[in-house]
């Protein structure tokens, strides 16, 4: 790197005084039951909607009516599950530090998938209804897909939300770049707004009753709230209030260390272990956004993060310079060490995923005799390794290496049962954290519950993109 | 360190653009709400009006043949049966001799009972009709009949007679209505 000649000017700044962490992030003031609550009362909510029009008789009324039904039930099912994927993607503080926003992009990816199944049963069964009263297959298609008014446009939301989650089903979300994937995604967004109007008009829930309807355009507009000022709130603040790139420091052939500082600092909770959505805001690189996870403790020193090379963004956001400013948005996260506190830790760590674990470790205490076992290709690649056995022998643990291709190692299968026991006997005692590729978190898991590890005691952090 | 050249915004968003466009396009060339009631049934045209039994036996009907009807006393206006009187107010149509409202017999449709009155210039031109009523046993069927009624309303009236086209999505309303209609014009 050269040396650093941009360093743009700074009113108020933190680092010149001694280093003071920054301050936690709040818990949330939800419990795991209130969430289930929530959900429950709303699905409640939309039963009762399909009972109250008479859904539960008609079902067995008559084959019509039962077709009739089913589209309506499936059409209000498939509307909560499409509201429910737009909250969490929201990101709504509370929700986000009680489930951790990965777990709750894998609750978007279910939601999703249900949601377009839902959808397939409540076109096919409302086609069905349609034919019942003698009219044709293909005369009913036309009807609705935009003889009805505001059909054209649930027909077109539909298809959308068909193309959605087609490009995220995993073969073909692999074949993309996640920029060209996300902006086709963003048309969900689309897809919810313009199926809104035939569910007022034509639905059987809302045409006629003017409670349901409102209470429905209420839900709506909530939900439509959510989304301004969690999602697009959050990256305006984030976009106005920018850190800045104080040192990019390589570690290995395409690893580096970023730090990030400035007064923006002072806005910020963090705690190790969390990750933040990262925006250079440079020409040509605005508009992307990723993950990455802290790997030191956050001070107002600054925030340090550790990137790998994966071609595309983290990439270039290696190769940023001293003083570009980045958008920093989150943290995000519920793997910190507030989970661990009074018990032993081991963390399972995979290339870059030592990210995470090299940032809690700092924040533990010598009671937790921290283990690490820390996974990767080659030497190269084991970077923070010196950091982390000082630290680890600070507290009374030590950082277990297992490196090179798997068929080299020594060990067959390093995180089966009984090899985690016999490198750690009190495994079974611990609070593990895992980060890593898939692969490695699914085995360390695997292996965590033949060695005894409770599952409540394993936290783990899934890399989506 | 390398400098790697960033990828274009332009390439990335365009398939977004590209669906977001022939969703556009999609929704412009499939809305067309003002047809919504486009014929697909024809459903008196090969059916000579002279032998409404043909009509009438349709499978799904099953037709009260009681003249004159009694008439339902929640219906909007009053009727007059079968010698007919001058109507107080007359309805707004151009041809001076509109005949008093004549009630048509119940159709027994599988969604409910259909029945309309007409009144008849003296030779015989449907010149004023509406219907007494309609399946109403579920919302569904009491918005499509409440979408359906005046368009057959209007169509009747620019036929003249029951020869018209039904309405798509209310096809069995729209049976039951012809055919009570054509029982009034069979038998007036």
């Amino acid at each position: 790197m050269p040396p650093n000649t941009r360093q743009a000017p700074r009113p108020r700044t933190p680092e010149r005084g001694p280093a003071r962490a920054l301050p936690r992030p709040r818990p949330s003031a939800l419990f795991g039951t209130d969430i289930w609550i929530i959900a429950a009362a709303y699905v409640a909510c939309v039963f009762g909607l399909w009972a109250w029009h008479g859904g539960v008789s008609s079902l067995t009324n008559n084959w019509l009516d039962g077709w009739l039904s089913l589209s309506q039930l499936s059409g209000l099912l498939a509307s909560a599950c499409g509201l429910f994927g737009v909250v969490l993607i929201a990101r709504p503080r509370t929700l986000e530090r009680h489930l951790g926003l990965d777990k709750m992009f894998v609750w978007h990816r279910y939601l999703g998938e249900s949601m377009a199944v839902l959808l397939a049963v409540h076109i096919v069964s409302a086609v069905i209804a349609g034919t019942a009263d003698g009219t044709g297959v293909w005369a009913v298609i036309r009807n609705y897909t935009g003889r009805q008014p505001y059909m054209a446009m649930a027909t077109v939301g539909g298809l959308l939300i068909f193309v959605v989650t087609i490009t995220s089903l995993k073969s073909i979300r692999r074949q993309m770049s996640y920029e060209t994937w996300y902006f086709v995604h963003l048309t969900a967004y689309v897809a919810l707004a313009i199926s809104f109007g035939h569910e007022i008009v034509l639905g059987n829930d809302f045409a006629d009753d003017k409670v349901a309807r409102w209470f429905w355009v209420a839900i709506h507009v909530g939900v439509l709230a959510a989304v301004l000022s969690g999602r697009w709130g959050r990256t305006i603040m984030s976009v106005l209030r920018p850190l800045r790139v104080e040192s990019v420091v390589p570690l290995g052939a395409d690893i580096s260390a970023i730090t990030l500082g400035g007064p923006g600092l002072n806005r910020l909770e963090a705690h190790g272990g969390q990750f933040c959505m990262l925006r250079p805001l440079r020409p040509g690189l605005w508009w992307q956004s990723h993950p990455f996870s802290l790997s030191a403790a956050p001070t107002t020193r600054g925030l340090r993060f550790t990137i790998k090379d994966r071609g595309d963004a983290s990439g270039v956001i290696n190769s940023l310079k001293v003083g570009t400013r980045v958008a920093v948005e989150g943290p995000y996260g519920v793997a910190t060490p507030d989970v661990a506190v009074g018990s032993k830790v081991l963390c399972i760590v995979g290339g870059v995923g030592v990210a995470p674990a090299r940032a809690m470790l700092e924040l533990l205490t010598p009671d937790q005799q921290p283990i690490v076992l820390y996974r990767a290709r080659s030497k190269e690649d084991l970077v923070h390794l010196d950091e982390m056995q000082q630290i680890a022998q600070s507290l009374r643990g030590e950082v277990l290496t297992l490196v090179g291709p798997s068929v080299s190692l020594a060990v067959k299968d390093p995180f089966s049962g009984d090899s985690l026991v016999r490198a750690i006997p009190d495994v079974a005692e611990r609070t593990v954290f895992v980060c890593g590729p898939d692969s490695l978190v699914h085995a360390a898991r695997r292996g965590l519950k033949a060695a005894g590890v409770p599952t409540e005691n394993v936290h783990f952090e899934m890399v989506w993109w | 360190m390398k400098q790697q050249t960033p990828v274009s915004l332009a390439r990335r968003v365009w398939p977004a653009l590209a669906v977001a466009g022939a969703s556009a396009a999609f929704v412009s060339a499939l809305d067309h709400p003002t047809q919504f009631a486009t014929d697909t049934v024809s459903l008196t045209g090969a059916v000579d009006p002279n032998t409404p039994a043909t009509l009438l036996s349709v499978p799904a009907l099953a037709t009260t043949t009681v003249a004159p009807v009694p008439v339902d006393p929640a219906a909007p206006a009053p009727v007059a049966t079968v010698p007919p009187v001058l109507s107080t107010a007359p309805p707004a149509v151009a041809a001076p001799a509109c005949g008093a409202p004549i009630a048509g017999p119940v159709v027994n449709t599988r969604w409910g009972p259909v029945q309309v009155q007409a009144g008849l210039t003296p030779d015989r031109v449907v010149c004023d009709v509406s219907a007494l009523q309609t399946p109403n046993s579920h919302n569904r069927s009491v918005r499509i009949n409440n979408y359906a009624k005046p368009i057959l309303h209007d169509r009747v009236l620019s036929a003249g007679n029951a020869r018209i086209n039904g309405v798509s999505g209310a096809t069995i309303t729209s049976r039951g209505y012809v055919a009570s209609l054509q029982y009034i014009l069979d038998h007036a």
